[in-house]
């Protein structure tokens, strides 16, 4: 029946109604070839539901079995026939269509249409007593016309409807030259579809109409059947609530049949099948709680029903399998898009089932181990259960009624039989791994971990049982860091033996070992006579005895050699495992740790281990290790003596060790990496407790906190110490005139004196300046470095050496300078290192301050540089700094258009400052071309020095220089020069002169109104009103005799200049305000007028008056 | 029937468990254990709705074919595990508070008792004692 178990292919693959295609030859024409793909090309989701089968034109069917027209006699010998489903999904239609090539006018129309009906009337004798539908399909070549233009092909369809006695909706024509066969086909396929559902409606309505002559007492087989029937008829039709609400009827009728153990397989069998459909169609009405329910109410049903007592794992068998489809119907749904839960998803029907394949595998075991030999060697007394007429029965009685008494000798012989196989040629480890993974996968993606560790406990429990015990291992391992982290003893002891088993059968002897330490703790839920037990036996390994064997079965051949085996590949003295006693709960508790948190180099480094032993017995250890992050110390942190290291149980040890630092971890950090303890007899195990840098050592508080014993408890941990330098007994006294200029070369004097009571050699001082913008060096110089250093060779007690650096500070603000001293004082063999730091915060200034601007040779302030004309640049230094400054020069570096005047010297130089004062520079420069636009006139650059540096004796102090941008300028090119020559002065009544001289530097031709207006204090000649032309590069000269009236500092004739309003070419002419500000520039507006003198008094008075 | 009660520690550890049948302790072990995983889940969910009044009995856990399981966790995170035979129905969610109620008045009281450290595994014979008693009767 083992067949039987697994769901049969047709039960599971969705129905779809069959249509058959006949009277295509694919083989020898290519047209029918082309309609036969048409149908069966892909993309089927997007089409109906069919299913094609192309027949040849003579295939014969199944033949109908005649109707029963009572069922007053009939008694039902099974329930669901093994062949009707793959029947009905494989061999008989729905729908049968018979192609034909008949064109409407066709010559021999007669013969042809004849021999049609010949073809369906031949068809329909085969399938007599089938609701199968038939269809005609005409293949034509011509186009078709639309049906009331072609009355030819009306009147012949009609006939040839008459004659193959079909209805005028059977006959289809098919275009097969159309380019849109495609869709000509998928018109046909639809309406193939109704067809098949109106075949397969028929069908069910047949099947329920044989309900009335049955009655319950007999024919409860038959009320399954045919629910199930006409379920199944609505599946083909698509119809999926209706085939749900019949199956639900079938499975309903199944549990009110009579269970004898005669019949009690074949009903669960059945019932499975029925559910199975029942589930997957609740899950398709998006039903997942009715579909659960169900399954649930199934399983109370057939949970106790065993049968025959023999058969258990047969039943357990049927359980798992029940579970497991559910499982996967469950899991279909959720990829489907149906959500689950944590507490209602698939995992937990695969946890039952992997149960109930356990129990299956347990229940073969023991009654294949009761079984005589004789019995187990006699072959089968029968056939394969899947040759039998219905599901689920006996091979040993085949269709005879189940109601029957049994002849119980044939029933006990037949189970044994499927007993025998199965122990022998079902893999059942596979079976229950299988559902297993399956389970542990659902509850990974449902947030269930520890769901999950135990079901791999139960794997790993069947892979021991199956004797496979590399996997059984690989998976113990994660598992009891699982459990071990969250304390939990008891599963841990458990898992643990486990391992001890697995190790001892596949003759591991470290795992043995390790597996063997861990029991022995104080934490696993064992007595300490079992503890003392194991303690011997992983004792004994050690000295290459095998230990007893954990089975209760007594020794085990097999594992007796692969240990003998083992032993003999180590040689004496080698190492079976090192065990790091931090990840599991082991017997031996160290916490190793440094009495202090900093060691002076001078001093001895001490060291504590103190050591809890928490075994069953005592223990002597071989020797103890401590190793350092400097395996240097190695030989200083050991404890040799084995009788130091003689444990009674729950006995505290303590251990000192001290030794001095190695001169390169002077300024290091020390750090506890690992205890190690050794156990030697002729082979060697290490016992090591591990630091690490991230936590203190030995701190099981992370790990283990219940595990750690109040010993211990109180026990404050320092892993790691730092290795002091020697505190330095010197002193640097700085000297220094602060605040520092920015830009200086800027003198410290230095004075180290030694104050130590030896003399100190290789003395270096480094001096590192803090930020990036400062430099310091060890000469006067102003391009040093961030840092330079400075050496000594030997420096005698009380004594003192000097040095002097150079700082240079680009910023102004507080910088902070630092001074190293490093030295070093040889005292007998060993060498000490010192270190002395000061560090100094320096104040740095602005020194000078320049303000530059550009005059006229006037020393009148100009906006902007006329082009072709002199003018002068001041500069203004005002010492800022506190101190006086000595000017060496000033350099002006102007712009290449801008042409320097030689001036010889600069006018600065030697100059000393005082703080506040002032002193001005002065160039003269003219402006070669150009027009009007912007210029950067250039820079200056000042050089300076402090004119008293007292203390640096013997150096001579650097010039700094501090350089300024000019500012920036306009030109501007003059449209007209005006040049006036006029005597310094005039006396009353004395005529003079006035030539004005007017030029056009420009390249147009220019036209002006000159005006000469009169005033209180002038008479004079010449032009009052003219209009002046002037060409370019052209003068234009006017002439005045003035003659003044008045004394005193006297306002000229004021002269205006205007553009004529006539003039010809307005682009040239001059805006009035550019003019009135040459004129104001050009033209003296004031002029002295002296009296006349008193020798000439008399006539000069005369004519004043 | 109640055949298992199980306290769990704040970080998970054990520490208390008392079953009708002595020799299935180790089964109960793993089963109390899976418990976790569902308590977890519970306490998570509640803090997402944020109420300020917390329920401390979880209800259902989860239920398999052979048992279910039953939750409750007090305010400081120590949970109480009930496990009942699955063919039980006799029990109703009201008897499994009571229960749950008497549990955590038997722990409050075993808190006050000076000798006992907090997060240790509970070795007191006077709690061990309720609890059977509450295992029997609740049989």
């Amino acid at each position: 029946m083992s067949s039987d178990l697994e769901l049969p292919a047709e039960l599971m693959s969705r129905p779809l109604a069959l249509v058959g295609l006949t009277g295509l030859h694919v083989e020898t024409n290519q047209t029918h070839l082309l309609i036969w793909n048409s149908f069966t090309s892909s993309n089927r989701n997007e089409r109906p539901p069919l299913n094609f089968i192309l027949f040849g034109v003579n295939h014969t069917f199944p033949v109908a079995k005649p109707d029963r027209t009572s069922y007053e006699w009939y008694i039902p010998k099974g329930i669901l026939k093994r062949k009707w489903m793959s029947k009905h999904l494989n061999q008989i239609p729905g729908v049968l269509v018979l192609f034909y090539d008949l064109e409407w006018d066709d010559p021999a129309w007669k013969a042809k249409h004849a021999e049609c009906a010949h073809l369906i009337q031949t068809i329909r004798m085969k399938l007599m007593g089938r609701g199968t539908k038939l269809c005609l399909v005409l293949l034509q070549n011509s186009p078709p016309l639309p049906s009331s233009e072609d009355i030819l092909a009306a009147d012949r369809a009609a006939a040839l409807c008459q004659v193959c006695e079909l209805p005028p909706k059977s006959l289809f024509v098919l275009p097969c030259r159309s380019d849109h066969l495609q869709g000509y086909i998928l018109r046909l396929e639809s309406a193939f579809y109704e067809l098949c559902q109106s075949s397969y409606h028929l069908s069910s309505r047949a099947v329920r109409s044989h309900r009335d002559q049955l009655n319950r007492t007999n024919h409860g087989y038959l009320f399954v059947r045919h629910q199930f029937k006409i379920g199944f008829y609505h599946e083909l039709k698509q119809d999926v609530a209706m085939a749900h609400k019949h199956y639900s009827q079938s499975y309903a009728h199944l549990l009110e049949l009579r269970i004898t153990d005669a019949n009690v397989t074949e009903v669960k069998i059945v019932s499975g099948y029925i559910g199975y459909k029942v589930w997957r169609l609740s899950f398709l009405l998006n039903l997942p709680r009715e579909a659960i329910a169900h399954f649930r109410s199934h399983m109370d049903f057939f949970r106790l029903r065993v049968g025959n007592p023999l058969s258990k794992f047969e039943h357990h068998a049927w359980l798992a399998v029940q579970f497991s489809t559910f499982g996967r119907l469950f899991e279909d749904a959720i990829e489907l898009g149906l959500p689950a839960i944590q507490t209602q998803h698939p995992g937990f029907f695969y946890q039952q089932a992997a149960q109930q394949a356990i129990q299956r595998k347990k229940a073969c075991y023991q009654d294949y181990a009761a079984l005589d030999q004789t019995a187990i060697q006699t072959p089968l007394p029968f056939d394969e259960s899947s040759q039998l007429e219905f599901y689920g029965q006996r091979p040993w009685r085949p269709n005879r009624l189940s109601l029957e008494p049994s002849d119980m000798k044939a029933e006990n012989d037949g189970i044994t039989a499927l007993l025998v196989r199965e122990r022998l040629q079902v893999d059942l480890t596979a079976m229950i791994v299988g559902a297993l993974t399956n389970a542990v996968n659902q509850f990974k993606n449902h947030r269930s971990p520890r769901m999950k560790q135990y079901l791999l406990v139960q794997m790993a429990e069947e892979y021991c049982r199956s004797e496979n015990y590399a996997e059984a291992l690989t998976l113990l391992e994660p598992l009891l860091w699982d459990y071990r982290k969250d304390f939990w003893w008891m599963p841990l002891t458990s898992l643990l033996q486990l391992g001890l088993r697995c190790a001892y059968l596949s003759g591991r002897p470290a795992e043995y070992f390790t597996y063997a330490v861990e029991l022995c703790s104080r934490v696993t839920v064992k007595s300490q006579e079992e503890k003392a037990q194991i303690f011997d036996n992983f004792v004994g390994i050690l000295q290459k005895k095998m230990p007893p064997s954990p089975l209760d079965s007594g020794e085990n051949p097999a594992a007796t050699q692969l240990w003998a085996d083992q032993f003999a590949n180590f040689a004496k003295g080698a190492s079976i495992t090192t065990i790091v006693t931090n990840t599991i709960s082991s017997f031996v508790e160290v916490k190793a740790t440094f009495t202090q948190k900093q060691f002076a180099a001078e001093d001895a480094v001490e060291l504590e281990v103190h050591v809890i032993y928490t075994g069953p017995i005592p223990i002597k250890f071989s020797s103890l290790h401590v190793a350092l992050n400097n395996s240097a110390y190695l030989p200083f942190c050991q404890v040799a003596n084995s009788d130091e290291l003689e444990f009674e149980p729950n006995q505290i040890r303590h251990y000192e060790f001290e030794f001095v630092a190695q001169p390169q971890d002077i300024g290091a950090e020390l750090q506890i990496v690992s205890v190690t303890f050794e156990m030697s007899h002729e082979l060697v195990a290490y016992l090591r407790c591990e630091g690490s840098s991230s936590e203190e050592f030995g701190s099981f508080r992370s790990e283990f906190p219940s595990a750690i014993d109040k010993g211990l408890a109180g026990i404050f941990v320092l892993n790691t110490t730092e290795i002091l330098p020697r505190t330095a007994n010197v002193e640097l006294i700085l000297h220094h005139e602060a605040p520092a200029l920015r830009g200086e070369c800027y003198p410290i004097h230095l004075e180290l004196f030694n104050r130590e009571t030896e003399d100190i050699v290789n003395v270096t001082l480094t001096v590192t300046t803090s930020s990036s913008i400062g430099r310091v060096h060890d000469q006067p110089k102003i391009d040093g470095n961030v840092s330079v250093q400075l050496k000594n060779e030997k420096l005698v007690a009380g004594q003192m050496c000097q040095w002097n650096v150079f700082a240079q500070m680009e910023q102004p603000g507080k910088h902070s300078i630092t001074f190293q001293v490093n030295y070093e004082i040889n005292s007998d063999s060993c060498t000490y290192k010192s270190q002395y730091v000061k560090t100094l915060e320096l104040e740095t200034v602005q020194p000078v301050e320049c303000e530059a601007q550009f005059q006229t040779l006037q020393f009148q302030p100009l906006r902007q540089i006329p082009v072709g004309e002199q003018c002068v640049a001041v500069m203004t230094v005002t010492n800022l700094s506190p101190f006086p400054l000595q000017l060496e020069q000033g350099v002006w570096k102007l712009d290449a258009l801008l042409t320097n005047h030689p001036m010889g010297n600069s006018q600065l130089a030697g100059l000393i400052l005082q703080k506040g004062e002032k002193a001005n520079d002065v160039a003269v420069l003219s402006f070669s071309n150009g027009d009007n636009r912007q210029i950067r006139t250039g820079s200056y650059t000042l050089k300076w020095k402090r004119s008293n540096h007292s203390k640096a004796e013997g150096y001579k102090i650097p010039y700094s220089a501090s350089s300024f941008d000019l500012p920036e300028m306009e030109t501007w090119s003059v449209p007209l020069r005006i040049h006036v020559t006029l005597p310094a002065h005039g006396y009353v009544r004395e005529s003079m002169n006035m030539a004005i001289v007017i030029h056009n530097p420009g390249p147009s031709y220019i036209e002006l109104d000159v005006y000469m207006s009169s005033n209180d204090a002038f008479m004079f000649a010449g032009n009052k009103q003219i209009k002046i032309q002037i060409y370019p590069e052209d003068d234009y000269e006017l002439k005045y005799n003035l003659y003044p009236l008045l004394s005193g500092f006297v306002a000229l004739p004021p002269l205006q200049l205007k553009t004529p309003t006539s003039t010809i070419d307005p682009v040239t002419a001059m805006d009035q305000s550019v003019l009135d500000e040459l004129v104001s520039r050009y033209v003296p507006t004031h002029i002295y007028v002296l009296p006349q003198a008193k020798e000439k008094g008399k006539t000069n008075l005369l004519r004043s008056e | 029937m109640a055949v298992c009660i199980g306290f769990i520690g704040k970080e998970n550890s054990p520490l208390f468990l008392r079953c009708i049948n002595q020799s299935q302790e180790l089964q109960f072990h793993y089963i109390v254990h899976t418990c976790i995983d569902f308590v977890e889940e519970k306490i998570i969910q509640s803090n997402k709705s944020g109420s300020d009044v917390r329920e401390l009995y979880l209800g259902l856990l989860y239920s398999s074919e052979e048992v279910k399981a039953y939750g409750f966790v007090t305010n400081t995170k120590i949970k109480i595990v009930i496990i009942i035979d699955s063919t039980n129905s006799l029990l109703r969610d009201n008897e499994i508070r009571a229960i749950f109620r008497k549990l955590h008045n038997a722990y409050t009281e075993l808190v006050c008792n000076p000798f006992y450290t907090p997060g240790d595994p509970i070795t007191a014979k006077s709690f061990g004692a309720l609890v059977d008693e509450l295992l029997a009767s609740s049989s």
